[in-house]
């Protein structure tokens, strides 16, 4: 089933002469159960097509549907209410807030999903021993690896009643063990029937990926199934 | 979002510190000067507003209670041929000197009361007997001037002390009777103020004829029946002449203006620094707010955590520094400064305490609702 759709996206900042296109023309869909990698190069335009994917961004045309919905041309209004409830994020520099403990950071995920204190702190302590962090659930995140700190992050997004995921670089700032172990969670969410899309440099973990989508200079250079590769090479 | 804000202060325990420091220095100078200004008005406004009677008539431009030229002693009887002039009383008010034991001159203002229909009494004693004041050469002064007044060692009472040349027996302490130029009230009866006064040689003079309107009668016409009969006096209510003596020695002097000024300084001073300390905040943590934008968190909720971290550092600040000036007023309190800080006054200050600390943050609220969701993906 289809979750996200873009067309014709284009993203161009600034105006005038100094203006430059980033985005030209992208069209993807995303569907219900995939992890998708986004892969390219610096500057390529991987994380504005995130922003725009995770309507953190409006794009400069093209449109960009969530299920039956257009949300292009939403106000800043209408936004938090799309986000909180049918987008989560994973961040490359995990973006825990700081002065709450690991509970109360998924929690929050919950509180904005209106979902009430007692069944929020219920439901986010079962998240965290999902995520193998039931003994770390009130430790603030100064006293927390990365690696437990993403698993955090993690967490936080499957609390979120959002059925697309999108990830920056979530293995970015991890060691190749926690890295992969993180990788295993997203595509752990995407087999509960999320649309999980990550941008990602590292090559370590195409093999987990259902879809790898190539964006050079703006453009989708490749979008591949792995999969599908392999049984044409079988 | 209240307990994001709550945990958001927490985290930074010396920012917090900071920020409540200012709240209690604001809220300290604020209620102290209020405090003061509320006490200056009760100093000045005390014998009147425990007098009775409705009108009191004074020799034209008399511009306060303690700084008053004489009339005639007549008017006392003529008042009371007015129609609805229930009761008259004499009252004389003089600055004079006063000899201590041990030799030393004071200053005091002599208050002469009519025994007939007394008006201008202490209202609170501390010892002795007010009714001695009726007795030959019986004074009462207040207990805060002991000391000042009794020269070597403090006032006892039955002590004697001379008044102008004049013997005089101290029998007893008022509590609390304070005069706003600081120097102290004697109080007698108006045959021994004549001999005690300065001014007061001849003796068909008086300071103040306080009138009561018999019940039923319009105070109006009466001051009017008796503006008619008196050449170069006035005759003012109770209340406009309270007012007229709290302009006098507060705008006159610029002591009240003073006090305002000090208190503004403190909020405007609280004010900055609580502003600051949630700047600060807010900046630090502009990422987390961004955080938050994106998984949902509106403009409001952001506000509301912000404003919620102002409020608290506002509510925590103000605790304390009314315990601060609280504790400051008892201690001057037994001194000659009154600190008056009733309950109604605390809200208000409250209030304008917490507007401060909400408009403080103000500009960290407009930083973060410009705030693009996005930069969150900004590393």
């Amino acid at each position: 089933m289809e979750l996200l759709r873009a067309e014709g996206i284009t993203k161009t900042y600034g105006s005038g002469e100094g203006a430059i296109e980033v985005l030209h023309g992208v069209d993807l869909a995303f569907a219900a159960g995939e992890l998708t990698l986004v892969m390219g190069p610096s500057g390529s335009g991987k994380t504005t097509l995130l922003s725009i994917l995770g309507c953190l961004m409006q794009p400069t045309s093209g449109r960009l549907w969530l299920g039956e919905r257009e949300v292009s041309r939403l106000t800043e209004r209408t936004l938090p209410r799309i986000r909180r409830r049918e987008l989560a994020f994973v961040f490359q520099s995990f973006n825990l807030l700081e002065a709450l403990t690991a509970v109360e950071n998924v929690e929050v995920a919950l509180w904005l999903a209106g979902e009430d204190e007692r069944a929020a702190r219920r439901r986010a302590l079962a998240l965290l021993e999902q995520v193998g962090l039931g003994d770390r659930a009130h430790h603030v995140p100064q006293d927390l690896s990365g690696g437990q700190k993403q698993r955090v992050a993690i967490a936080r997004a499957l609390a979120s009643p959002a059925r697309v995921l999108l990830a920056d670089e979530p293995t970015g700032a991890l060691d190749s063990a926690n890295g992969r172990r993180v990788m295993e969670m997203l595509r752990g969410a995407a087999a509960n029937g999320k649309a999980v899309i990550a941008v990602t440099h590292d090559p370590r973990v195409r093999d987990l990926a259902d879809r790898i989508v190539t964006i050079e200079d703006g453009v989708i250079h490749a979008d591949v199934r792995p999969a599908l590769l392999e049984a044409v090479h079988d | 979002m209240l307990r994001i804000a709550w945990k958001n202060l927490l985290h930074d325990k010396l920012k917090l510190a900071t920020a409540v420091l200012g709240v209690v220095f604001a809220t300290f100078l604020m209620t102290v000067q209020v405090g003061m200004l509320l006490g200056f008005v009760q100093t000045i406004t005390g014998i009147m507003a425990h007098s009775p009677g409705d009108l009191w008539v004074v020799p034209a431009n008399t511009p306060n209670f303690e700084m008053v030229l004489g009339q005639p002693d007549r008017r006392h009887y003529q008042a009371q041929a007015v129609p609805g002039v229930a009761w008259s009383s004499r009252l004389i008010v003089d600055f004079t000197i006063w000899k201590t034991p041990s030799g030393q001159m004071e200053q005091v203002i002599l208050v002469g009361i009519d025994p007939e229909r007394p008006v201008g009494l202490p209202w609170a004693m501390e010892a002795g007997d007010l009714d001695g004041i009726w007795d030959r050469h019986g004074v009462v002064v207040d207990g805060l001037e002991r000391e000042r007044l009794g020269g070597a060692s403090p006032l006892e009472l039955g002590q004697e002390v001379e008044i102008l040349f004049h013997r005089a027996r101290v029998v007893g302490f008022s509590r609390g009777v304070r005069s706003f130029t600081t120097t102290p009230f004697v109080f007698t009866s108006l045959k021994f103020a004549r001999d005690y006064a300065w001014g007061m040689r001849p003796d068909d003079q008086v300071k103040y004829v306080v009138i009561g309107v018999a019940p039923g009668h319009d105070v109006e016409q009466v001051r009017g029946e008796l503006l008619a009969r008196f050449d170069d006096a006035e005759v003012l209510t109770r209340d406009e002449f309270m007012t007229r003596s709290v302009v006098y020695w507060l705008l006159g002097t610029g002591a009240g203006l003073m006090s305002i000024l000090a208190a503004v300084l403190g909020l405007l001073v609280g004010g900055a620094i609580v502003g600051q300390s949630i700047y600060s905040q807010t900046m630090e943590k502009f990422r987390e707010y961004g955080t938050f934008k994106a998984l949902g968190g509106t403009n409001g909720e952001l506000a509301g955590i912000i404003l919620g971290q102002a409020l608290i550092t506002s509510w925590i600040g103000y605790a304390a520094g009314v315990a601060a000036s609280r504790a400051f007023a008892q201690a001057f309190g037994q001194g000659k400064v009154l600190i008056d800080l009733p309950g109604g006054v605390l809200v208000v200050l409250g209030a304008v305490t917490a507007l401060m600390c909400v408009a403080a943050s103000l500009t960290s609220v407009a930083r973060v609702v410009r705030l693009e969701p996005y930069s969150v993906f900004k590393a």
